[in-house]
């Protein structure tokens, strides 16, 4: 199987949960035989093993100056059998150097889209296919460009749209993503709750659509233990982007009810956006300042560091496709309440969920679970042989049968 | 004859390192001592060594007709102690001229006077058995950080047993040219002595402003506007920065420094005296007493550079909340961080008035500005609030 993808992020140049997820699919299909050519805009560090990297620019560079592209460098030549060793290395490296986030959303996106897209036709006109797979509306474009030339099935996977990210949809970039999805041959989601979304927004027929949710690769983790000391000063953690749709001021607010009955808590923002400032004022002004921490951007080593001194995780998004973020802190032992406008909380029904506005709700499932360990270990208990399962591999395998079904269809 | 009362700041403070989210509990240094050693190092080769060495000739060369007055903090102090002793043996010359006068002030360049009388007491007897030790020379006259004042700290210093204090010339308060009379404090046997504004800042901020239209600056230039200017006295307080700092060397500030006292004793009709020699010499001639406490920051000349907004409000707040746990906790390296976190200028950073540039770098960059000032502060401080706990 021959698979011409379009991604925008890729590790090490992430910056959050759709570079991960674009890393997670390509591995899942690479373990399952499937041969991938990535298409990114550009990359830096060398490119892993189990698929083709190609950097857009460079194509594009490459043809400017009238030179012709290498069908070495568009298709995967070595079999996708990667060493654990040699995976390893690349993994380090590339989650450990921090993204430029200058690098991927450069101030003219829509230009930067159709630079890509003029590179995709190259590479498409380059080599045979068997599908195309894009991942949101950036690579749209590319995809629909590459089905016109090669003539092969196309899927779109929705890892979030336009209405998730920002109160004031840009109707440019919701035009790109109905084309896309409209497009496609079939729609991919991220979770039931994006699904309904794009049927509700963009009137796509669930015919076309199916839910492959996010994976989390584990490692062969142990099952998580939940943090039963009795420590005076017990820490709940917001963990993201400070910006509208991730609902950092549910959280202050919800801290704000939780510190009113138990004075002694801490709450911790780790992330940084937009919203960090004016959060900040609120904070201040609220004379919460040494309860309700700002810890700024923090890496990959300190997340997870931070995590394990953390007794509470809450996401309390305002629109969460999928919500990753819920899987890495139940991996790490810490027990989570999250936002019922999320993919996760279809997955995870047992984990408290509340609407992400009812900052009482998520108040109070918050003490109950700071003052029963035990039971958050016994509900993790019961839900981790489902979190291991939710691996890219399984994953991959949904998708491969989707693109199986795609091409004997034709 | 008129008489001009020079005094020089003298303040480094202990600037805080990016004390990160996970160092709480663990790691309770909080002090960039990289970039303390750095300034403090630079500032001495700049400002503090070649302005000493000056100021002690023009006092030996005038036999004492030019004299000074200091105000050094305890931390700055600390910091010449530790990384640039040759600035303490240049004040020790300057003390052994008997030109030199050195004011009292609190130990950690803070606002404890208006937050607590126990520490205020502690700072000013910390910094005066420092200036005592190092310099042979026990203070008489107060000054209070950034000359903060109201009826209180008079009162404050009166029970220290200072027969005068600095504060700044506030127009609203004491009138355009009010700054050239010798005050009472109102409530205390205080005299109180205002800074002459104008003059002041010819030096220190106009001094190498190209556009001003008096530019450039020379001292005889000077000395004519202090000889016209409105007497009896004319109160030149100053950063001492000044000299080779905010005005390099090529500005031409220390020809101007070397040339000034000549060109007052010139005029025949100024003499020059240090603020407790002045305070001994003139009598009262009016009552001071301003209705909120005043300081000489910024345009608002009140304590608004500190607390004029809820995140300045919220740290010192808590800091001084904390205050009776610290003492209480009975750890003398918690109590001595505490104190390094009152000192003033960790407030100052937080200032938002003159937000838009700053705004915008903080929007982009979390390790600029005034609210990441905060917020690595109030991390520090839920780490010295655990550390209290634990004894």
């Amino acid at each position: 199987m021959k698979v011409l993808m379009f991604g925008w992020e890729f590790p090490p140049l992430i910056t959050g949960g759709l570079g991960v997820a674009c890393h997670g699919i390509t591995r899942g299909l690479a373990q399952l035989g499937a041969k991938i050519t990535l298409v990114v805009p550009r990359y830096i560090d060398r490119s892993p093993k189990f698929l083709k990297l190609v950097s857009a620019d460079k194509i594009l560079s490459k043809r400017e100056s009238g030179q012709d592209i290498d069908l070495s460098e568009i298709i995967p030549l070595i079999s996708a059998y990667i060493s654990p060793e040699d995976y390893e290395d690349w993994y380090k490296k590339a989650f450990t150097s921090a993204a430029s986030i200058k690098l991927l959303y450069g101030p003219d996106l829509f230009y930067e889209m159709e630079r890509f897209a003029l590179a995709a036709g190259l590479v498409a006109s380059k080599a045979k296919f068997d599908v195309i797979h894009c991942h949101d509306w950036l690579t749209a474009k590319a995809a629909i460009v590459a089905k016109k030339i090669l003539g092969v099935p196309m899927v779109m996977h929705v890892h979030s749209i336009e209405n998730d990210r920002s109160v004031f949809c840009n109707p440019a970039v919701s035009e790109v993503e109905k084309e896309g999805l409209e497009a496609a041959d079939c729609v991919l989601c991220v979770s039931r709750y994006t699904m309904e979304r794009v049927k509700k927004i963009y009137g796509i027929p669930k015919s076309k659509m199916d839910v492959v949710h996010n994976g989390i690769d584990l490692k062969n983790c142990a099952l998580p233990r939940v943090n039963m000391s009795r420590k005076s000063t017990k820490q709940a953690l917001f963990l993201g982007r400070i910006t509208w749709q991730k609902g950092p001021d549910y959280f202050v607010d919800s801290a704000r009810i939780m510190l009113e009955k138990r004075s002694g808590l801490r709450f911790v923002l780790a992330g940084w956006g937009d919203k960090a400032i004016p959060l900040i004022d609120r904070v201040a002004k609220w004379r919460l300042g040494t309860k309700i921490l700002f810890a700024g951007f923090l890496n990959d080593t300190d997340v997870k560091r931070l995590f394990r001194t953390s007794d509470l995780f809450m996401m309390p998004s305002i629109s969460e496709p999928f919500g990753l973020v819920t899987l890495e802190a139940l991996s790490q032992g810490v027990p989570a309440v999250i936002s019922k406008q999320s993919g996760i909380s279809e997955v995870l029904d047992t984990v408290p969920n509340a609407d992400y506005w009812d900052t009482e709700k998520f108040a109070s499932f918050g003490l109950q679970i700071l003052d029963n360990p035990v039971q958050s270990q016994k509900m993790l208990n019961q839900l981790w042989p489902e979190i291991e399962a939710m691996n890219w591999e399984r994953n991959g395998k949904k998708i491969l049968e989707h693109y199986e079904k795609l091409i004997s269809r034709q | 004859m008129k008489t001009v009362v020079f005094y020089f700041q003298v303040h480094q403070p202990y600037r805080m390192r990016n004390y990160h989210i996970l160092d709480i509990g663990k790691n309770h240094s909080y002090f960039d001592d990289v970039q303390n050693i750095e300034i403090i190092k630079k500032v001495a080769g700049k400002c503090y060594l070649p302005a000493n060495r000056m100021i002690a000739q023009l006092v030996r060369e005038t036999k004492g007709k030019f004299r000074v007055s200091y105000s050094v903090s305890g931390v700055a102090l600390e910091q010449m102690q530790k990384e640039v002793p040759e600035v303490i043996d240049s004040f020790r010359d300057l003390a052994q001229t008997g030109g030199v006068e050195f004011l009292a002030e609190t130990y950690y360049h803070s606002l404890a006077s208006v937050f607590s009388q126990a520490e205020f007491e502690d700072q000013v007897r910390r910094q005066m058995d420092t200036v005592q030790r190092l310099f042979n020379y026990k203070p008489y006259t107060f000054r209070n950080t950034e000359l903060i004042y109201h009826d209180h700290l008079a009162w404050l210093a009166q029970n220290l047993g200072f027969k005068a204090v600095l504060t700044e010339g506030v127009d609203h308060l004491i009138g355009r040219d009010g700054a050239c009379n010798m005050f009472k404090a109102r409530h205390a046997d205080v005299k109180v002595m205002c800074r002459n504004y104008r003059l002041s800042d010819d030096i220190a901020f106009r001094f190498s402003a190209h556009k001003w239209s008096e530019f450039p600056l020379f001292a005889d230039k000077w000395a004519s506007w202090v000889k016209h200017s409105p007497g009896p006295l004319v109160n030149i307080f100053i950063d001492y920065e000044t000299f080779g700092e905010h005005h390099w060397e090529s500005s031409g500030i220390f020809g101007f420094l070397k040339y000034m006292p000549e060109a007052l004793l010139n005029t025949g009709e100024i003499e020059i005296l240090t603020p407790g020699e002045a305070a001994q010499k003139y009598a009262p001639t009016a009552e001071i007493s301003p209705p909120h406490w005043i300081s000489w920051a910024d345009t608002e000349r009140d304590l608004s550079a500190w607390l004029g907004n809820d995140m300045q409000r919220d740290a010192m707040g808590k800091l001084y909340e904390m205050e009776g746990r610290i003492k209480a906790a009975n750890d003398p390296g918690l109590l001595e961080d505490w104190r390094k976190l009152s000192t003033s200028d960790h407030y100052y950073y937080m200032s938002t008035k003159r937000e838009g540039d700053a705004e915008v770098h903080t929007y982009f960059n979390p390790h600029l500005g005034p609210h990441f000032a905060y917020i690595t502060m109030m991390r520090i401080l839920n780490d010295v609030e655990e550390r209290a706990k634990k004894n």
